[in-house]
């Protein structure tokens, strides 16, 4: 017997995906820190509201959205993953681009974008093999890593900091804080994999997501905070706050974390891109049927890696990694694709009982 | 699964004994005595070498030669069989595939005329290795008995330990030429009765000719043996051991003529644990656990990050180390990678050749590996110190973990190699990978990272120190959660 994904192993899935976010870049309209961090609880409280039908159906049927309409009506099931497969191929595309794109700002002069990025996919395309629960398992101990890190970090510049760039001055605060929490919200694409994964989970769906949705709030709250507290006004006049503090914190054994920085940031890579290449060859699973076009089936989660490496080829990697995606479109996949199912998993009990009756 | 001779013994004992001698083929160890017994015609059938004279003359020959009253075939064997107590061991044969199959096991063979089935007694005096210390696994306090060649002595020094009727020992029969006593024990109240029903399954399909210590029988225990680095099942010299494992719900497998005693499921955290830790105190060895993880992570990574640092992140160092660094490396001819790998394979050879040669000139080989490599490759400028010493403290950091030596050493080229293509980034792809491959390891339903991964409060807290006693009469499971049931008596 095969182990199922517990509660913790998929939060942690999903925050690991969030970490590689957030080391990579904030997105944020203005250069407020505080305003920032409140957008980002905000945020949170949207997310936890937006998440909460694919909890319900989870706990429900105790099977993702794709497979909760069952055997009965293979279209809708097949429009579902349809839907999530376009879906996770624009994600893998989207952390493909990313990495290599970012790789090349900021290492440029010791590892090629794009040899990196054959290496990540390779290593990831291992790890879309694997069961949910083994990169759930793999997701702690990266995340540990991540946490070891980021302590390493706030040790090594505590006696840095300054808090007076705390502070509200901005024009609108109404509409800078709603810019930022739909920021926010585009920014955790890994919603729509934790709402595609608890049907896998053995144990509390609430408890999974919403674990999720409160440790992610913490921590990006916190090296949103961090990086102020270190670098001031600075922090926030980059997108990439993350880089920045690694790069500015010293101690007596290490001249500068970066270097660190990459190490961390490129396994939260191989595991986000292992992640999105899992979630889409399931997608495949359903669409295609395992005994045809095997091959086909295998390859196709790929083909936005493939893209990505296009991109990166002809240096066009800036005009695609900053590319925002409708909100309707997480929304839609994380919250009302499993509302429907919900309804009509709901709809198709009450037949059963009233035909048995 | 034994070789197959399931032909039924007749009742007319020379017929009996041509049929036995034609099918061992006058092979020179059977030996037959024809004796007359009562004024019956009976044989005595041993194997040269398995058997104790002197346990034959005394529990078998004296008995059936003080027997005055006249009896026929039937009389005799009904003697032996339930009459008599000649022997500990006692077997009632009916073919000549049991029967060769005791025979070889050193069991002496009694046939008497008119009989269609033979009594076999135990009476094995075959030379064994005396029970010593062990020295693949040594403590300074824990006991310092092992293991030894023969299964049955094997299961009497883990009986002696677990005075309990709740452990079981049951024995299978492997390799069609070889038929292996394999010893299956597990505590029926702390392992997992659908655990002990798959490792028996497994156990029961090997199809090999031959099963001659443990490792033939891993493969087919592993789940994940062909597509893992680390083994499922771990391995123990020390039946101490084997008891604290069986009373975690694990299960043991001991196979005659092999020393080691194979743990089902074995874990990763099984690697850094000594029986020592339970004879010292709780911080020293919480202590010497940290150590040993300290250890594994030197001896795997080291090297590699080292070549990542210097070749792709020098900005890392503080600016001293890296000014001392640049002057040593600069002054060598080979670039940093093949530097290392050069160093560290010598070391491979080096290891394998003091593992291989006789103790007396295994250290030889290792005052000439320091000689050349330490000192005359330093002093002709074709290896820098630092890096030499940075072999050194990952050879030392290998020794404090013997049982992954294997993986070490694999796993630790392959680290140079990631370090040297990618640096830091490569180390980085690589660790995941191997952590992944850790990950995706389950044995009987048991993950290799348990209690660690998946998470299990008590049990994880036990891998960074070592509860105490009062913990350990609390719950003392790693892989059952359901094991603490009280016991019941018989």
């Amino acid at each position: 017997m095969k182990m199922r994904l517990s509660a913790m192993q998929l939060a942690a899935l999903a925050l690991c995906a969030r970490c590689y976010s957030m080391m990579t870049y904030f997105p944020h309209e203005n250069n407020n820190a505080a305003v920032y961090i409140i957008s980002v609880l905000l945020s949170s409280a949207v997310q936890a509201l937006i998440i909460l039908p694919a909890v319900v159906l989870a706990g429900r049927t105790g099977q993702g959205a794709i497979y909760a309409a069952g055997s009965e009506k293979p279209t809708v099931s097949k429009i579902a993953a349809a839907l999530y497969l376009l879906f996770f191929m624009w994600d893998i595309f989207m952390t493909s681009a990313g990495f290599g794109y970012f790789l090349d700002e900021y290492f440029s002069h010791r590892v090629s974008g794009i040899a990196a990025l054959i290496c990540i996919a390779a290593a990831a395309a291992y790890l879309s093999g694997l069961r949910s629960s083994v990169l759930g398992k793999c997701a702690g101990i990266t995340l540990a890593v991540f946490a070891s890190f980021t302590l390493l970090l706030v040790l090594s510049a505590l006696d840095r900091t300054d808090a007076s760039a705390f502070h509200f001055a901005v024009d609108d605060i109404g509409g800078t804080l709603a810019q930022d929490v739909k920021l926010d919200i585009l920014r955790s694409r890994e919603v729509v994999m934790l709402a595609f994964l608890l049907g896998d989970v053995k144990g509390s769906h609430a408890k999974s997501a919403y674990s999720y949705i409160g440790v992610k709030a913490f921590i990006v709250s916190f090296v949103a905070a961090f990086a102020v507290l270190v670098m001031g006004d600075f922090a926030f006049s980059t997108q990439t706050p993350f880089y920045y503090l690694s790069c500015c914190c010293t101690s007596t054994i290490i001249e500068r974390f970066d270097a660190g920085y990459m190490s961390v940031w490129t396994a939260l890579a191989v595991l986000r891109l292992g992640l999105g290449l899992h979630c889409a060859s399931r997608c495949c699973a359903v669409l295609v049927s395992p005994k045809e076009k095997k091959t086909a089936r295998r390859l196709i989660p790929f083909l936005p890696a493939a893209a990505a490496f296009v991109v990166l080829l002809f240096h066009k990697g800036k005009s695609v990694v900053y590319l925002r995606e409708s909100l309707w479109v997480i929304i839609l996949l994380a919250g009302i694709i499993p509302l429907g199912m919900m309804l009509f998993s709901k709809q198709r009990s009450a037949e059963n009982e009233s035909q048995q009756i | 699964m034994p070789e197959k001779n399931g032909t039924v013994i007749g009742s007319d004992l020379h017929e009996n004994l041509e049929t036995l001698r034609r099918i061992c083929a006058d092979s020179a160890d059977v030996n037959i005595m024809n004796v007359r017994i009562c004024g019956t015609d009976c044989a005595v059938v041993t194997a040269e070498g398995l058997v104790s004279a002197a346990a034959l003359a005394d529990l078998v020959f004296q008995p059936l030669m003080e027997l005055k009253m006249c009896m026929d075939g039937d009389g005799i064997f009904r003697f032996l069989s339930s009459g008599s107590l000649l022997s500990t061991e006692r077997v009632t044969v009916n073919s000549y595939g049991e029967m060769f199959r005791l025979l070889f096991s050193g069991f002496c063979l009694v046939l008497a005329d008119g009989v269609s089935k033979c009594c076999a007694f135990g009476s094995q005096g075959f030379e064994r290795r005396a029970v010593q210390t062990p020295d693949s696994e040594q403590t300074v306090r824990g006991a310092q008995d092992s293991f030894n060649e023969v299964v049955r002595c094997g299961m009497a020094m883990v009986r002696r330990r677990m005075k309990t009727p709740k452990l079981r020992f049951e024995l299978v029969q492997c390799g069609k030429k070889t038929s292996t006593d394999v010893c299956i024990m597990y505590l029926s109240d702390r392992a997992s009765p659908e655990a002990v029903a798959q490792v028996r399954k497994r156990i029961e399909g090997i199809e090999l000719d031959t099963v001659l210590s443990g490792g033939y029988i891993e493969p087919f225990v592993d789940e994940s043996y062909g597509s893992s680095f680390f083994s499922a099942c771990s391995y123990t010299q020390r039946p101490d051991t084997a008891c604290m494992r069986l009373n975690e719900g694990r299960i043991c497998i001991l196979a005659d003529g092999a020393p080691f005693c194979l743990i089902c499921p074995g874990l990763f955290a099984d690697n850094f644990q000594t029986m020592d830790d339970m004879c010292t105190k709780p911080y020293y060895a919480s202590f010497m656990r940290w150590l040993k993880y300290a250890a594994f992570l030197l001896a795997v990574a080291l090297p590699g990050i080292y070549i990542a640092l210097v070749m792709f992140h020098p900005e890392a160092f503080t600016l001293k180390l890296l000014l001392n660094l640049y002057v040593s490396e600069e002054a060598t001819p080979f670039p940093l990678p093949v530097e290392m790998a050069i160093l560290v394979i010598l070391f491979e050879i080096m290891r394998e050749a003091g593992i291989r040669l006789p103790k007396s000139i295994g250290g030889a080989v290792s005052i000439v590996g320091g000689l050349v490599v330490g000192d005359a490759a330093v002093k002709s400028g074709l290896i820098s110190a630092p890096l030499l010493i940075v072999v050194g403290i990952t050879a030392t950091s290998a020794f404090v973990i013997p049982r992954l030596d294997q993986q070490i050493s694999v796993l630790r080229l392959i680290f140079i190699f990631a370090g040297s293509l990618a640096g830091l980034l490569g180390i980085a792809a690589a660790a995941v990978l191997f952590t992944a491959n850790v990950c995706a390891m389950d044995e009987l339903s048991v993950s290799y990272l348990s209690p660690f991964s998946p998470l299990e409060a008590g049990g994880a807290a036990d891998l960074l120190y070592r509860s105490s006693f009062a913990g350990y009469a609390r719950r003392h499971t790693t892989v059952n959660e359901n094991a603490q049931r009280e016991e019941t008596g018989d």
